[in-house]
């Protein structure tokens, strides 16, 4: 907030000026007595000073707000269109940061692309009639994919519509995905009413080269994670602002990292990931990627977890040595949303499979 | 009482007029206290004989006569405005230590209400009612492990009637991190007003009016956040019934990097410095709940196989000091755990809790803190089991 904004008698803003203190920021990180000596105010007039800011910065007295304006005017949620995930969900989704975390192929993209549908869609059919937009970082928007689930999930209305208000943003590199998030996305969201907003995945510019962890020295690598985890919160705080400020659900995608429990002596022990039998037995050793510093961040988390259990020796294969169709291979594989934290959902979890109308819980 | 002028917490000009006028004691200033007026005017008066003063020594201080010029208007360039004078005045009347007796701050210890956390377990660790009012607790934990529940919790039992031996008072839920989700709200509400109805409470508020006495604000950032814990006085002095602050997450908006570390201390020294100053002159209990962060400990240069990372609370060893009580929430294999790390006044324990669609309440069959033969206890913390939770149920 510039000085200009306060309403301050032109003195008092030229004394301001004249001690660098350009904006309310500056003038509030100051201490009363700090303030006087810097600006060569006498200590009362700073002291008054710093109140009046207060109230400008953050006024109390004409927003006071409690928990049952909230109730009254509270938006409503995202549903995901299917009543089983719904209820494992409290509902659908509510505004704030939703992570969805999971290895590759157990269906995150599919409910990012199915959020998108949902909110786009008609609200006498379960969705929030206004916009999406989905932010991609590691592979091209699946368009196609995204019609036919649009398609299949209302047929009654012509897809166009749906895709017209779904916005795409590829974002290839950290510095402009840090740049978009923290800076557009606000604006963006306001101009095309988005209900929701899908990141695909919040992780992958963070885990390219250009975030460079594994220094050599000391206190270059803790610079690094410092660095990265100062990063992680300019995002955090924009991508709540957001939700805030437009009632705007965002949903960020993650990866996942495998977790190596430390007595393991050698690599050879390790169970073969490759091997398809293992997968129970990996899967409790996955955690999401960034960590503590972007857990810290997250108001609900989502995990989204896959078992294959085909029979040992054919693998995927069937009997014939061909590739099973969708419908047998589905009956080996068997997938499970989980609700990992959330303020308000206990931590409960339902089986699901991906279908042409995107993910759907199995009762 | 003897105090330099030039001790007095009064702009530079003032103190060099007041010197220059041969005022050095407090105890001289003592006769034009009653009037303000002649203060303003005598200073006046000096002025115009010349600034300064002719008399240095102590023995021959001025005897001020009446002003030869009384119907002179005062002159704001010269001598010192009523106004100036007037607050010198004030500056004489403060006493600046002000000490009271150990028994007077017992009576008002005695005085302080409790607020439940409706799990006797958890009420049992923060001496047996629940968090008191004059307090600051701090409640640490990872992602998950029921903070905010917490927070919820204490908002909605803060409001129990005083015939169910609750505070009847209302709440300010401070949420930094966008995770107070009213519907959740709403489900806690409504579990304490069955619970009450079963104890054939009479008056129970309705979530209605449950909802209204929680009083809510949404911070962004962390200029907003001091902007914000500074006017709090102001707003409980306009809302009296309030008992009850609770903050969600204190660390959030200082986790970001700061260009001067020693700011952000300072900030969050100055905002746990006044917080505990509400705490303590508005009888309020005050809640933050605070992040952990991973601490690494290196082991020769770069990430190597030889480093160990522990989780600790997040801001710092120099936070550490800023809250009262601290409690740490962790998993103990699928149960969760609340540890007292720090207090003044209650020995370190470790108590089992759960998180219920309810809200906050006791493992089943676990209503006390553990016995001492689990290993860190000891025999300070046999009273508190038989000291038990609340006494508002059978």
């Amino acid at each position: 907030m510039d000085l200009a904004a306060l309403g301050l008698s032109k003195h008092t803003e030229a004394l301001l000026r004249k001690a660098h203190l350009e904006t309310a920021e500056d003038i509030l990180l100051l201490s009363g007595p700090e303030l006087a000596a810097q600006a060569r105010l006498p200590t009362p007039k700073a002291a008054a000073l710093l109140r009046h800011i207060f109230t400008r910065v953050y006024p109390t007295s004409s927003v006071p707000r409690t928990a049952q304006d909230l109730f009254t005017c509270r938006a409503a949620r995202l549903s995901t269109g299917d009543a089983v995930l719904d209820s494992v969900l409290g509902g659908g989704l509510t505004p704030g940061i939703t992570e969805v975390f999971g290895k590759s192929g157990v269906g995150k993209t599919q409910l990012g692309l199915q959020l998108c549908v949902m909110a786009a869609g008609p609200t006498a059919l379960g969705g929030l009639d206004g916009g999406a937009i989905y932010i991609s970082t590691e592979q091209p928007f699946p368009v196609s994919r995204f019609h036919n689930i649009a398609a299949a999930r209302f047929p009654t209305i012509s897809p166009i519509d749906i895709l017209d208000r779904t916005h795409i943003v590829h974002i290839r590199d950290h510095e402009t995905q840090q740049h978009i998030l923290t800076c557009y996305l606000g604006a963006t969201v306001a101009r095309l009413n988005a209900r929701v907003v899908v990141v695909d995945s919040i992780a992958a510019n963070f885990r390219g080269g250009d975030v460079d962890l594994s220094s050599s020295t000391t206190t270059g690598a803790n610079t690094a994670l410092a660095d990265r985890a100062g990063m992680l919160y300019e995002v955090g705080r924009a991508l709540k602002h957001v939700a805030d400020t437009h009632g705007c659900v965002i949903v960020c995608l993650n990866q996942v990292v495998d977790v190596f429990a430390k007595e393991w002596p050698a690599r050879q022990q390790l169970p073969q990931p490759d091997q398809p039998g293992n997968f129970e037995h990996q899967n409790n050793q996955t955690a999401p990627t960034l960590g503590l510093a972007w857990a810290n961040m997250v108001t609900t988390r989502v995990r989204m977890s896959r078992v294959d259990r085909y029979p040992a020796a054919a693998g995927s294969l069937n009997q014939q040595g061909k590739p099973m169709d969708a419908e047998t291979a589905s009956l080996y594989v068997s997938r499970t949303l989980q609700v990992g934290f959330a303020p308000h959902l206990p931590a409960s979890s339902c089986r699901y499979s991906v279908t042409s109308r995107g993910v759907v819980g199995l009762a | 009482m003897q105090r330099p002028v030039s001790t007095l917490n009064l702009p530079q000009s003032i103190r060099t007029r007041l010197h220059n006028a041969g005022y050095r004691l407090t105890a001289d200033l003592a006769d034009a206290a009653a009037d303000p007026t002649a203060l303003a005017t005598r200073t006046y008066f000096v002025f115009i004989c010349g600034g300064n003063s002719p008399y240095t020594d102590d023995d021959a201080r001025p005897h001020f006569d009446p002003p030869p010029f009384p119907n002179l208007p005062q002159s704001t360039e010269l001598g010192i405005t009523l106004d100036q004078a007037m607050t010198t005045i004030k500056q004489l009347g403060r006493v600046p230590l002000v000490s009271t007796s150990a028994l007077d701050a017992l009576t008002v210890e005695r005085a302080r209400h409790a607020i439940t956390s409706s799990s006797h377990a958890f009420d049992g660790l923060m001496g047996g009612a629940g968090m008191r009012t004059g307090r600051v607790t701090e409640i640490c934990g990872p992602p998950g492990m029921g903070k905010t529940q917490f927070g919820m919790q204490f908002c909605v039992n803060v409001q129990i009637p005083s015939a169910a031996g609750g505070v009847d008072g209302e709440a300010v839920f401070i949420d930094t991190e966008g995770s107070f989700i009213v519907d959740r709200v709403v489900e806690i509400a409504s579990a304490t007003r069955e619970e009450l109805h079963s104890h054939q409470i009479q008056e129970v508020p309705t979530i209605e009016t449950m909802l209204s006495r929680i009083h809510f604000f949404r911070v962004h950032s962390h200029v907003e956040q001091v902007a914000l814990i500074n006017q709090l006085d102001e707003f409980l002095a306009s809302h009296p019934k309030i008992k009850l602050i609770v903050i969600d997450s204190i660390a959030f908006h200082f986790r970001q990097k700061f260009a001067d570390m020693g700011q952000r201390t300072r900030l969050l020294n100055g905002m746990a410095q006044r917080l505990r100053a509400l705490a303590e002159n508005r009888d309020v209990a005050v809640v933050m709940t605070n992040q952990m962060t991973t601490r690494i400990r290196r082991v020769g240069a770069g990430l190597g196989d030889g480093d160990s990372a522990t989780l600790v609370p997040a801001l710092g060893d120099s936070w550490g000091h800023a809250c009262t009580n601290r409690v740490i929430l962790s998993w103990q294999d699928d149960a969760r755990q609340a540890s007292l790390v720090k207090s003044p006044n209650l020995p370190e324990a470790t108590v089992l809790y759960a998180i219920t669609a309810d809200g906050v309440r006791d493992i089943a069959g676990f209503a006390a803190p553990p016995a001492p033969a689990a290993g860190t206890s000891n025999s300070r913390k046999r009273p508190h089991s038989e000291l038990g939770g609340p006494q508002e149920g059978p």
